[in-house]
């Protein structure tokens, strides 16, 4: 909490001096503008509306016609599920929730005047600035990716949208007998069971369809960095000598007319469809506005209200933030996130006290197989000595084996959790 | 200087509300911890048509906390919420089934659902290669 932002809620309290005026119950409170509509940024715009009680202004600016979920993304890889299970519309944000939402894309902050530039021209000015912008890739990181045209043939598909359609379409056209390479780069990235939960529905499509191919596994980490025991499980029941998992080897460089890459060590590998999976940081829009504060990779921020250290009146948001202990970079946690977000900016917006106690949970499921799912919970709470979240100890846990007991609640969380932010 | 404590601290006492069944409409903390269940059990406990999850709009709050507690205890077996039980103590629990028992449990419109997704697993589409 800033102290302009603490000022205010004292005075709101009854704690300094002569009360303020007092505002109509109806006035308007401000504008926000949201950048990105995933499942932070579309969150904290619909529930700022709902918090705010439709007395904040809300602009979300994205520049996809629709939301596509990277959870559940994977089974579009797998076969047994297409784009338009996992494709959700933005028009309830304005239709419902009177969230005007505009297409296009942040380009630049100006701080000082309160105003976000948009690619398409257009200056909105804002109170207050919430920026969900996601991950970048750091293409630097990987020698042979730094150009574009070996990007289009070498894939992440680590954003959902076209991509995973694509890199659908290089497994179809991959011939029986080939070879599926997956790296992984080091922890912190996007969705830690990701990767792992990939490797499990490309081989269950070879399973089906390509049982002469192989799935080969680079990890620049030690080891499974999420639900390891689990997946291990599910290898060995499923997919047994179909998936290769190789832990501590990083990937450094790529050959695109070669498909091959190689490793820090100088090993190399060749592929038949190559997915490279490159360093992970915040959005780019958050990282040239200065907030990436933490090694220039990630945004350090207030638990309390997610607004940046680097930058009063700018909030962030998602997978963009310096993550507080054992907090994974979760679309669920994303949403979580989000609320907290809106909470926050509508209670300094009114000039009323910010909680200072959040709490909430995190639940992600991966499937293992077509209708098999493993699942990780927590819980996370404030705490005010360390300033950070902290999850709850002796709650939270794992399932006790890949299952389809919780297969329903994991399609039950996705369409939840849609409606939640945009329905 | 006036501690940065005081204004939170007002707060909570302002806030602060016993599960009495009353509607608490006016705790905000608890509505934006409530927040944090809408995720799986949707916006303001109104969960979508057909989802396994079940809603917790208009539940009586007694029931919403003996459930709390039978989870964390195992006599209610759970699949998930026996770990999130865990993490909240009796009067957060109590404070968020009020916030839960004072929503009216409206009907959420089908095209709210999200995507086309359907709650059973797998209708093979899949192209053959």
């Amino acid at each position: 909490m800033n102290r302009r932002s603490l000022l205010k809620g004292m005075a709101a309290a009854g704690l300094l001096g002569p009360a303020p005026a007092v505002r109509a119950a109806d006035a308007p409170l401000g504008k926000v503008v949201v950048v990105g509509g995933g499942y932070g940024g579309a969150t904290a715009a619909k529930y700022l509306r709902l918090f705010g009680k439709g007395r904040i202004e809300v602009t979300l600016v994205e520049p996809n016609a629709e939301f596509v979920s990277c959870p559940l993304s994977n089974l579009v890889l797998g076969g047994s599920r297409q784009m338009t299970d996992i494709t959700v519309s933005y028009d309830a944000l304005a239709r419902r929730h009177g969230v005007r939402v505009v297409r296009d894309r942040a380009r630049s902050i100006d701080a000082a005047r309160r105003t976000l530039r948009l690619a398409g021209g257009d200056t909105l000015s804002y109170d207050r600035l919430i920026l969900s912008p996601g991950v970048d890739f750091m293409w630097d990181q990987v020698a042979g990716l730094e150009d574009g045209e070996a990007r289009s043939t070498i894939l992440h598909a680590w954003n959902a949208e076209h991509q995973t359609a694509a890199l659908r379409r290089q497994l179809e056209a991959m011939p029986d007998g080939g070879v599926f390479v997956l790296t992984i780069p080091a922890a912190p990235y996007r969705c830690p069971p990701g990767p792992y939960e990939r490797a499990c529905q490309v081989a269950w499509y070879f399973k089906r369809h390509k049982p002469r191919s192989k799935v080969r596994i680079f990890d620049a980490n030690q080891d499974i960095t999420s639900k390891g025991p689990l997946f291990r499980q599910a290898w060995a029941e499923h997919y047994d000598g179909l998936i290769e998992y190789n832990p501590q080897f990083n990937a450094v460089a790529v050959d695109a007319a070669a498909r091959s890459v190689e490793f820090e060590l100088g090993e190399t590998a060749r592929a038949d469809v190559l997915n490279v999976l490159p360093p992970m940081r915040a959005g780019a829009i958050a990282v040239d506005a200065g907030l990436a504060t933490a090694n220039g990779r990630w945004c350090e921020v207030d638990f309390l209200t997610f607004e940046s250290v680097a930058t009063p009146g700018v909030h962030v948001l998602g997978d963009s933030i310096q993550i507080a202990p054992a907090m994974p970079k979760s679309g669920h946690m994303a949403n979580q996130h989000g609320k907290t977000c809106a909470a926050a900016v509508a209670a300094l917006l009114s000039g009323a006290p910010v909680d200072p106690e959040p709490l909430y949970a995190n639940t992600c499921y991966s499937f293992t197989s077509d209708r098999e799912v493993i699942h990780v919970s927590s819980v996370h709470r404030y705490d005010p000595a360390r300033k950070t979240m902290v999850s709850v100890h002796g709650a939270g846990g794992l399932s006790p084996a890949p299952n389809t007991r919780e297969t329903p609640y994991a399609f039950g969380w996705a369409r939840n959790i849609w409606a939640d932010m945009l329905g | 200087m006036i501690s940065k404590r005081l204004a939170p601290a007002a707060l909570v006492l302002a806030a602060a509300s016993p599960a009495s069944g009353a509607p608490p409409a006016s705790d905000m903390q608890a509505a934006v911890w409530a927040a944090a269940c809408a995720t799986c059990h949707g916006t303001a406990g109104r969960a979508v048509e057909g989802s396994a999850i079940p809603p917790l709009a208009g539940r009586e709050a007694g029931w919403i906390v003996r459930q709390m507690r039978d989870f964390a205890s195992g006599a209610r077996p759970a699949t998930v919420m026996h770990q999130i039980a865990k993490g909240y103590d009796a009067g957060q629990t109590a404070r968020i089934a009020d916030w839960f028992a004072s929503q009216a449990p409206e009907p959420v419109a089908p095209d709210a659902s999200g995507g086309r997704l359907q709650g059973q697993p797998a209708q093979r589409r899949e192209q053959r290669p």
